[in-house]
């Protein structure tokens, strides 16, 4: 499926928490070793879509650094490839749902490709996506536009568009943002259309001043075939703090983990860090944990995830956490119920606690 | 476009014969290492680290998977717009030619791609093998070449000395200029052993390449011959002391050691020394998953497996599945295998995609590691 450009807004974020308060969301480091960003853009390019723009927000050195030249993507090529559209000052503080303008402003990028469709998505949930199937789906129902979504199985704090569909898997309704229940149909904020469909709408919304594709789109189910796609697999939301440790804790689950990482031969593909293998010393007692490459563990860690460069101290306990990239245990230091963000440091002896509901987070670079 | 100061060229034509099952169809430089690597990931490594951009790799014996694997260098960041890796396999040329025949040696193999040598018109020629496992800066070997206005600098190492008569063994003075050289000595004088690594001027390596091809009594080895040639014509031939960690792992047992030696606390061998990264081919495998009744110790685990058994001081790889009720420990376990409930590996290495079976038992002993090759399926009962 070449004949697609995909489209990724990253700047299009309805809520703030901790774990975005200083990073793009796409950028939220996840399962001990990839960022939100690599499950998008993995499905894209396995795929073989490799014609790929992503709409940069501010303080976007996390996913540049991340991705770089997307050579990991196989995206760092002569023609076609990887580009970063910067945003200017207009483009800071994007109200939810209110991306009309951005599009419209580089439209070049859609132009330039000379590709049929565009898959646009916002990077904020991990699924590994089968757009072959989606595509597939997409044009032999014949439709205008597809909207990717989810049967909702489990409370989620963040506020999300939902779907009326049809039983003929028609888009008859696409609500507001909201809060939103168990049953609902949750808009994956992942959408296909023809390139020329996409600029037709954007062009004609910016002109009458409009802010919102999805709006654009419900106004006019009457004109366009709008298509529902189920995606049945596991989806992380990652709309707060709890969901993303809840979501996290998902991933101990060997069905689940399988579905994301080993799902056929679409992998997930990251930046390539030349981690050494995990090494468990004398003390290790591990049950129930992922541990990335780099990780170095002596003491006991349970129900946890631990990212690369990780260390746990001697007898440090390490129990329904998650610890990101660098992140220093000290010896005899408890944690139970706490997220630690990159370059934490625990002294020895140190015993931290928070819960399921209400994770104990720790920001970057702290020293406790 | 600037001028190549030092090229590489890497012996990785070997075949290693005995590592049994694990080279029957990879040469030796291919093997797996340590949870993750395969053992050409060092010399790679090093030439990257130590700025070396244009490699060539001499591939002879089963060189498919080899090939495939170093691809175009990118893994090791070796893929350049000028220089990068290039596999150097023995090709046909005109009947004048200095090809047509296979590798006859390892002095053969450089001569027989002078051509090579010439295009890229370096001012040193660095001869590595593919086979040593080791974490070298070869720009001090020659800043130490240079100094000393050597020839020929052989990078040598200090041996056990119930070791040294397996060796090229060197003595030299007190300004390392090495005065003497005897290939596998049955009374060594020394312990200095040659690494089997030499910095050569190019033009010396040209000479002597050239006038050693026309001997047809010559084995065209570099130990053999052209060292003790470059001696012989008083030569500037020098010794640079390696003091690291080195290891030619050409039996199965010393392969077994290798690895071991990597579960010590501080290992000899740094792979995570941020100043000298090992790199390797990259798989896209999550984070391992260690199952609620796991007990991991003193081990290394790769990406992508599950373990939900005991591993106890093992080398566990990447995409290794070990059920809960397993045992495994003092052994190495290769990529793709599963190794079910009850199942037991001891002392032992185990190949790439084989399937123990419930209360398969895999034993080796300490004196005599079990090599399980490739593919293999042990049901119980069974060895």
């Amino acid at each position: 499926m070449t004949d697609i450009i995909g489209l990724l807004n990253l700047r299009d974020v309805n809520f703030y928490h901790e774990l975005n308060a200083n990073r793009p969301l796409a950028a939220v480091p996840f399962a001990g070793k990839f960022r939100l960003i690599d499950f998008t853009l993995s499905s894209l390019v396995n795929a073989d879509v490799g014609d790929i723009g992503i709409l940069l927000p501010i303080s976007s050195n996390s996913i540049m650094d991340h991705i770089r030249g997307g050579k990991e993507w196989n995206l760092a090529k002569i023609k076609d490839g990887l580009f970063y559209l910067p945003p200017d000052p207009d483009d800071v503080h994007i109200k939810e749902g209110c991306s009309i303008n951005s599009y419209f402003k580089n439209m070049r990028f859609v132009d330039r490709g000379l590709k049929k469709y565009i898959i646009l998505s916002f990077c904020d949930s991990a699924y590994n996506a089968d757009f072959n199937k989606i595509m597939e789906e997409h044009e032999s129902t014949k439709s205008d536009v597809t909207m990717i979504y989810s049967i909702q199985n489990r409370n989620l704090s963040g506020r999300s568009r939902t779907l009326t569909v049809d039983k003929d898997d028609n888009v008859t309704k696409i609500s507001p943002f909201g809060n939103t229940k168990i049953g609902d149909k949750l808009f994956l904020r992942c959408l296909i259309m023809e390139c020329k469909t996409f600029k037709e709408i954007v062009v004609e919304a910016h002109a009458e001043g409009k802010t919102s594709l999805c709006e654009e789109i419900n106004a006019r189910l009457d004109k366009l075939k709008v298509h529902g796609y189920k995606y049945t697999e596991y989806v992380a939301k990652i709309d707060s703090l709890a969901d993303y440790f809840r979501a996290s804790m998902d991933l101990l689950n060997l069905n689940i983990w399988k579905e994301l990482f080993f799902n056929g031969d679409r992998r997930i593909h990251s930046k390539v860090k030349n981690e050494i293998p995990t090494k468990y010393l004398d003390n290790a007692k591990v049950q129930n944990s992922l541990l990335a490459n780099g990780a170095v563990v002596d003491g006991t860690v349970e129900n946890s995830i631990l990212s690369r460069r990780v260390t746990i101290g001697e007898k440090a306990i390490v129990r329904n956490s998650i610890l990101m990239q660098y992140c220093k245990i000290g010896e005899g230091a408890i944690l139970d119920g706490v997220v630690c963000d990159k370059s934490v440091t625990i002294s020895p002896g140190r015993v931290i606690k928070g819960t399921p509901e209400k994770p104990y987070y720790i920001s970057k670079g702290m020293k406790l | 476009m600037h001028k190549t100061e030092c090229m590489a060229m890497i012996l990785a034509g070997g075949k290693g014969s005995r590592l049994g099952a694990l080279t029957k169809h990879l040469a030796k430089p291919g093997v797996l290492f340590g949870s993750k690597y395969r053992i050409i990931d060092f010399p790679l490594s090093n030439c990257r680290n130590s700025g070396i951009t244009t490699v060539g790799i001499l591939t002879q014996y089963q060189p498919l998977e080899l090939n495939w694997y170093i691809g175009n260098g990118n893994a090791w960041d070796l893929d350049a717009v000028v220089g990068g890796t290039f596999i150097l396999p023995p090709y046909m040329g005109d009947d004048d030619d200095a090809s047509n025949s296979w590798y006859q040696g390892t002095a053969d193999a450089i001569y027989q791609n002078l051509n090579f040598v010439d295009l890229i018109d370096p001012d040193y020629v660095l001869i590595l093998s593919g086979d040593h496992i080791y974490a070298m800066d070869y720009d001090k070997m020659l800043s130490f070449h240079k100094a000393h206005k050597a020839a020929v600098t052989v990078s040598t190492i200090e041996v056990p000395w119930e070791e040294a008569s397996r060796f090229g063994i060197m003595a030299a003075d007190a300004t390392e200029r090495i005065t003497e050289f005897k290939e596998k000595p049955s009374h060594p004088k020394s312990n200095k052993a040659s690494m089997g690594i030499y910095i050569f001027n190019k033009d010396i390596l040209v000479k002597y390449l050239k006038n050693d091809a026309k001997d047809k009594t010559s084995a065209h080895d570099f130990g053999k011959n052209i060292i003790p040639n470059l001696l012989a014509n008083k030569e500037r031939l020098y010794s640079y002391t390696f003091p690291g960690y080195w290891k030619d792992v050409g039996t199965i047992e010393s392969l077994w050691e290798a690895n071991m030696d990597l579960l010590e606390e501080h290992p000899k061998l740094q792979l995570d020394n941020p100043k000298w990264r090992i790199y390797s081919g990259n798989r896209d495998y999550p984070p391992h998953y260690a199952g609620p009744k796991a007990k991991i110790k003193k081990s290394l685990v790769g990406e992508g497996s599950q373990i939900l058994g005991t591993i106890d001081h093992s080398v566990i790889f990447y995409d290794v599945i070990v059920a809960a009720g397993a045992k495994v420990s003092n052994s190495v376990v290769m990529p793709g295998t599963v190794i079910e409930k009850g199942a037991i590996v001891d002392n032992a290495i185990v190949g790439e995609s084989c399937h123990i079976y419930e209360k398969g038992k895999v034993q080796g002993t300490k004196e005599k590691v079990f090599l399980l090759g490739h593919h293999k399926n042990v049901h119980s009962e069974e060895k």
